[in-house]
This record gives C-alpha cells, sequence and structure tokens, in this order.
C-alpha cells in the first residue's frame, strides 16, 4: 500500500473536518486544513499535495471558484468534492469544473479514503502502460488477455475492465460504487448486492484455481486486489 | 361606508380595463357622430345654397322680363316694388341703382360696401344691419347675391339671407351635441356597469386566494352562471388549485413519512448507544456496538436518499438538464449488470430491446429507477422464475418494460402504490419494498405519459 499522502481538507465545519483530519492522519496521510475558501486557494498553491479535498459551500470562496482558481493557475493537483448537494446536476457541475471526484455527504469515510488513493496522482501516473501485473495475474491490453500462473484465463469484456480497474488500484480499496461508476459508467446507488456477483463471478475465474488468492473483500468498503489480505 | 372607501372603490372602477375599453369606444364613436354629421352639414349647406342660388336666377328672370316683354319702367318698378310687402318672388332684398350710381329703389339702404359692379353670384356679409330694412332681424349674418347689369346702364341687386343654412348648422351641431352627450352617458354608464360587473366576479377570485393565503387549500373559485372566459378561466384555476393542494398534501405526506421512516431507525440507534453506555464493557464490546450503529446508520442514509430521490422526481426534471439518452443501450447495460444477479438468485433474466431508441431525458435517474425495478424482480420473484426486461417503441413513446414472475402487488393496491408512501399491508420486508417501488413509479411517472401497470412500467418519450 502506498499510503502516506500529502493532503489538504479545505472544509468550513471545524467538528467535521476535526473528524476526517484524525482519520485520514490515523489513516497514514499527512493532512492539513483551511477553513475558508481563501485560505485554502493560498495553501493550495503555495503548497505541493497529492490530493485536494474541496466543500463545495465555503466562506468567501465556494469550491467551483477555488478549483477554478487553482486550475487557471496550472495547478492539476487531484480534486475530490465533497457537498451537501446530491443532485445530479450539482455532481455534473463539480466535476465539469475540474473535480476529479464528488462525493456526496453523508459519506462512509472507508469510501472517502478508497476513493482518495485512487486519486492520488502518483497512483494515476502509471495509468498509461499497457500490461498489468500483480503478482503472477497478468493483463495484457493490447492483445485483450489475462493469464495466471502462464495459464489463458477467458473473461468477458466486462470483467476484463472489471479485472482492468482492480489492477490499476492494486493494493487499494475500491467501493462499490468506484466500480460502478469506472466500470459500468452509472452513478446510482444500487440497491443490492449486483457489483458484489460480478466480483463473486470474476474471483472464480482468477482465484479459485490459483493460490493465493488476490481478489479481498474488504468488510464495510469494498474490494482490494493483491497478495496479502492486510 | 365612509366617504374615503367609496372613492377608493369608484376610482378602482375608473381603473378597470371594461371601463377605459367603453370611454375609449365612447371617444371612438365621437369621432364617428361628428364626421357623419359634418358631411351631413357641407353637404345639405351646398345643397341650400345651390337652391338660393336657383331661386335668385329665377327672380332675375322674372325682372328682365317685366322690364323688357312689358315694356315697364324703371319706375313702374320702384313704384311695383317700393310698396310695402311687396317683394321679388324669390328675393328677400333688392336694390336698383342707375349708371351715377344713385338708388332708384330698393330694400336696401344703399350698394354694400366693396361690393363689385360686376355681373354674377356675391357673397357678402349683413355687418350691423346697414342695409337692411327693419322686416330682418339684423345681424351679422351671410348675404347671397345677384349683381345684373341693366341695358340702360344701371344695375340691379338682389339677395337672399343664408340664414336658414346657419340654422340647419345650428341645427346640426345641436344634434352632435346630443349625440355626443348620450353616447358619453351610455358609455360611462355601461363601462361602470360592465365595469361592476367584472370588479364582481374578480373580487370573488380575490376571496378565494385570499382565503387559499389564509390557509383554506380547499377553497375555490366560484363558477356560476353561463359559460364565458371568466368560468372558463376560473376553471383553470380552480384545476391548478387542485393540483397545488393534491402537491401539497403530498408534501405533508412526505414529512410524514420522512418522520416514520427516520425516526424509528433513528431511535433504534439512540436506544442501542445509550444502552451501550450504561455500563462500562470491554472494547470488544463497543467496537460491535459502534459496528452496528454504522450499519444502522447506513440504512438511514439510504432512506434518507430514497426520500430525497422521491421528492426529486415528483417535483420533477428541469427541462434543461434533460440530455439524449440511448435507452437501448441503458436496457442492456443494466440487463447486464443484473444477469448474474439474476442467475444466482436461480432466475433467468431476458433482454428483449428494440434497437435505437433515444429519449430525453437524465441518464442517471433513468438508470437508477430500472436499477430500482430489475432490483425488485430479482430479489422478489420466486426461483425458477424468469425475468422480462422489455424496450418498445410504440409511435411516440417508449416503454421500457419489467416484468417478473414474481407474486407481483395486489391489484386492489396499485393505486395506494402509486400514492407517495402508500405502502402494501403485507409485512415489514414489504413496507421497504413499496418504498422503493414508489421510487421506481415516482420516477418513472415523471419520464412518462401515464402507468398502466404501476410497478413494472417505465414510459418515455421517444425521439
Amino acid at each position: 500500500m502506498m499510503g502516506n499522502m500529502k493532503i489538504l481538507l479545505v472544509e468550513d465545519d471545524r467538528e467535521a473536518a476535526a473528524y476526517l483530519v484524525k482519520g485520514l492522519t490515523e489513516s497514514g496521510h499527512s493532512v492539513e486544513h483551511a477553513a475558508n475558501g481563501p485560505d485554502g486557494l493560498h495553501l493550495a498553491l503555495t503548497g505541493s499535495y497529492d490530493v485536494l479535498i474541496l466543500d463545495r459551500l465555503l466562506p468567501g470562496l465556494d469550491g467551483l471558484s477555488l478549483l477554478s482558481a487553482l486550475r487557471a493557475a496550472n495547478d492539476a493537483t487531484p480534486v475530490l468534492f465533497l457537498s451537501a448537494l446530491g443532485e445530479v446536476d450539482d455532481r455534473v457541475a463539480g466535476l465539469r469544473a475540474g473535480g476529479d471526484d464528488y462525493l456526496v455527504k453523508p459519506y462512509a469515510f472507508s469510501e472517502l479514503l478508497a476513493r482518495l488513493e485512487g486519486l492520488d496522482r502518483r497512483v494515476r501516473q502509471e495509468t498509461a502502460s499497457s500490461r498489468l501485473e500483480v503478482a503472477d495475474l497478468v493483463l495484457d491490453r493490447d492483445r485483450h488477455r489475462v493469464t495466471r500462473a502462464g495459464q489463458t484465463i477467458r473473461l468477458q469484456p466486462r470483467e476484463m475492465r472489471l479485472l482492468e480497474y482492480l489492477m490499476r488500484h492494486a493494493g487499494k480499496v475500491v467501493t462499490r460504487t468506484m466500480l460502478l461508476e469506472q466500470v459500468w459508467d452509472y452513478h446510482f446507488d444500487p440497491q443490492t448486492n449486483v457489483i458484489d456477483v460480478h466480483i463473486s463471478r470474476l474471483r472464480a475465474k482468477i482465484d479459485r484455481d490459483y493460490d493465493p488468492p488476490l481478489l479481498h473483500t474488504v468488510r464495510g468498503a469494498g474490494y482490494r486486489l493483491g497478495v496479502t489480505e492486510e | 361606508m365612509n366617504v374615503a372607501v367609496r372613492i377608493r372603490q369608484w376610482l378602482r372602477l375608473l381603473r378597470t380595463t371594461v371601463f377605459r375599453l367603453a370611454l375609449a369606444y365612447a371617444l371612438a364613436y365621437s369621432m364617428l357622430t361628428g364626421i357623419v354629421l359634418g358631411g351631413v352639414y357641407l353637404v345639405s349647406s351646398h345643397f341650400l345654397r345651390q337652391q338660393v342660388d336657383t331661386e335668385l336666377l329665377d327672380a332675375r328672370d322674372v325682372l328682365r322680363r317685366l322690364l323688357r316683354d312689358e315694356g315697364k319702367s324703371k319706375r313702374d318698378l320702384r313704384e311695383l316694388l317700393g310698396r310695402p310687402g311687396s317683394h321679388l318672388p324669390g328675393a328677400r332684398l333688392y336694390l336698383l341703382i342707375d349708371k351715377h350710381r344713385q338708388v332708384i329703389a330698393g330694400s336696401m339702404p344703399g350698394w354694400p360696401k366693396g361690393l363689385s359692379l360686376d355681373e354674377g353670384f356675391v357673397t357678402f356679409s349683413s355687418v350691423s344691419g346697414m342695409y337692411f330694412n327693419q322686416m330682418h332681424d339684423a345681424d351679422d349674418s351671410l348675404m347671397r347675391g345677384l349683381v345684373t347689369h341693366l341695358h340702360d346702364g344701371g344695375w340691379l341687386l338682389m339677395a337672399q339671407p343664408l340664414g336658414e343654412a346657419d340654422t340647419f348648422a345650428d341645427t346640426i351641431l345641436a344634434l352632435l351635441m346630443l349625440a355626443l352627450a348620450v353616447i358619453s352617458v351610455l358609455s360611462i354608464a355601461g363601462g361602470a356597469l360592465m365595469g361592476r360587473g367584472v370588479l364582481a366576479r374578480i373580487d370573488a377570485v380575490r376571496e378565494t386566494a385570499a382565503e387559499i393565503m389564509a390557509g383554506g387549500l380547499d377553497q375555490r373559485i366560484p363558477v356560476a352562471g353561463r359559460r364565458d372566459e371568466f368560468v372558463e378561466l376560473a376553471e383553470h384555476l380552480n384545476a391548478m388549485l387542485a393540483r397545488i393542494e393534491a402537491l401539497i398534501h403530498g408534501m405533508r405526506a412526505v414529512t410524514d413519512n420522512v418522520a416514520h421512516d427516520l425516526r424509528s431507525p433513528l431511535n433504534r440507534l439512540r436506544s442501542h448507544l445509550e444502552v451501550a453506555l450504561l455500563e462500562s464493557r470491554s472494547s470488544d464490546e463497543y467496537r460491535q456496538v459502534l459496528e452496528e450503529a454504522v450499519d444502522e446508520l447506513e440504512g438511514v442514509v439510504r432512506t434518507f436518499n430514497a426520500l430525497l430521490s422521491i421528492a426529486q422526481a415528483e417535483s420533477g426534471v428541469r427541462r434543461e438538464h434533460l440530455t439524449d439518452v440511448d435507452l437501448t443501450a441503458l436496457g442492456s447495460d443494466l440487463a447486464e449488470l443484473y444477469e448474474a444477479s439474476a442467475e444466482d438468485a436461480g432466475l433467468s433474466l431476458v433482454a428483449e430491446l428494440a434497437p435505437a431508441v433515444r429519449v430525453r431525458g437524465q441518464r442517471e435517474l433513468l438508470a437508477q429507477a430500472l436499477s430500482n425495478l430489475l432490483d425488485n424482480a430479482v430479489k422478489y420473484s420466486p426461483a425458477g422464475g424468469r425475468i422480462l426486461l422489455s424496450l418498445t417503441r410504440e409511435g411516440r413513446t417508449a416503454r421500457l418494460r419489467v416484468c417478473d414472475s414474481g407474486p407481483g402487488i395486489p391489484a386492489a393496491s396499485r393505486e395506494q402504490v402509486l400514492e407517495r408512501f402508500a405502502r402494501l399491508d403485507v409485512a415489514v420486508r414489504a413496507i421497504k419494498r413499496s418504498l422503493r417501488t414508489v421510487v421506481s413509479a415516482s420516477c418513472a411517472q415523471r419520464f412518462a405519459d401515464g402507468l398502466g401497470l404501476p410497478t413494472e412500467l417505465l414510459y418515455c418519450r421517444a425521439q
């Protein structure tokens, strides 16, 4: 696990911010906190962060404007929006303004953590490669081929995309909603275990006949692809 | 009623559209009447003048005959015309002068000042009546005269006052005034009367509005009497009021149900935590309580989101947020998403999708609605059953339908299911189900022409 991201949190709700700082620090990241828009922008422009957490509604300068100012200054630090505005349009507005992800309050801390790690720009730099490897599992994008321990595994196109996403985020927790967004390109709240079923099918293909198991379920959060269960 | 109120009421009446219209019409009619009567005046005064001219010519002919054919001398003429009461036919006044311009005979004191001696018709003024004899009530009326050059060098002037024409003009003017007066009185009275009628009806609407604002949501504008535009308007407003009332009742139901759906789990959560705090426990026990609390909270958030979805769907989708949605692709994506779950539950999910059906809509909301329908179908169909997801195009309507072999909703309850938060009176499990079903139905209704089978249909307007 890569861990130890440098995070800037811009959130005016001091209590919520305190919890977040505590949670993120205990998860091994270093966090700086700004309680209003102007301070947040100043810190973002002067400091160097792996990821920013921006509240949409901030005193002084709202989240969207802050982001615009940041992007105008050629700062491409990944940004995750936190917002109590949960409608589809608000989310679209946040992403269109240059946000990289959007979480609606109330959110599960595990979801936030997983998304932050997915946004870490050090992870994102690797995403261009077409050959992915986790232990003896290999995905060759160009040849549409997956092998484990040298044996070819036949996957459906969607299973291929699912596996690719998991492998690009190997060692990190990915949540069900992240998978639905990234692999199926839908953003809604599935009430049942639809994603779990797809995961278990994928697991049957890549894990059942091999050792050690690679695709782990993280209770209360989602899934992680990796050698150790942690 | 005091004077101020009375004045205010009258001012209000004066401001009504009907009253202003009446005044405008009065003005228009007055102008029209003026034009017509003016025309009559011009035509008839011309006619009268012609008649005077003809009479004057006739009189000259008579004189000529007397002088020439019957050999009468001017002296005879003077005697003839000089007798009191006698006059030439057609000419009230005359004057005979010789070539030295000495008056020989006549009923005028002398040749009018400034009047030339050229033959022909003349019009002159009888200022101060200096050339009238006493038989005329002398004022400054106009005279019409005919100048004739006699063969022996004298001149004859015959004249008639144009008083008749003046009188006629006076009559016309009087008529015009009368007409204007009548029109004004009629239109002001009529305008006021009609204005009062309109005001009375508008007051009825205003009073209803006031009552509604005061909380009487069930009040309606009285619709009575013949069918006219007011009745039509009242009916439309009443329909709108009925819709608003229904929406507000719906909102009240939401509040009630939010209270119900959130209070119970929040209460459980609170008791759970409070009980845990009653005694000191091991950290493992605390951890367990906290985990359970988080799970409980998860349920609360989920319910809360469902409630918000309903509210959002109920309030409608703003037009500018609609995009082109490929329903065929959406159907096939979701079928693929749910196929595995269905298979695990021992169900077969079959998708029959018409190709290339596109609609205007919100993709995520449509996906959410369809996902809810599929969720329900997978959850509640008995193993071995079959789920059919079909997309058909019927005219301008795209129909997305999820049919399952589950128990369905009792026909008697379907209407209720469409009512916000209505619950099936079955079991706690069914309560959750109906809540979610309503989310679907509610979303569906937003995009829909209408719902046939409440829980299983999703209509969209196809392009």
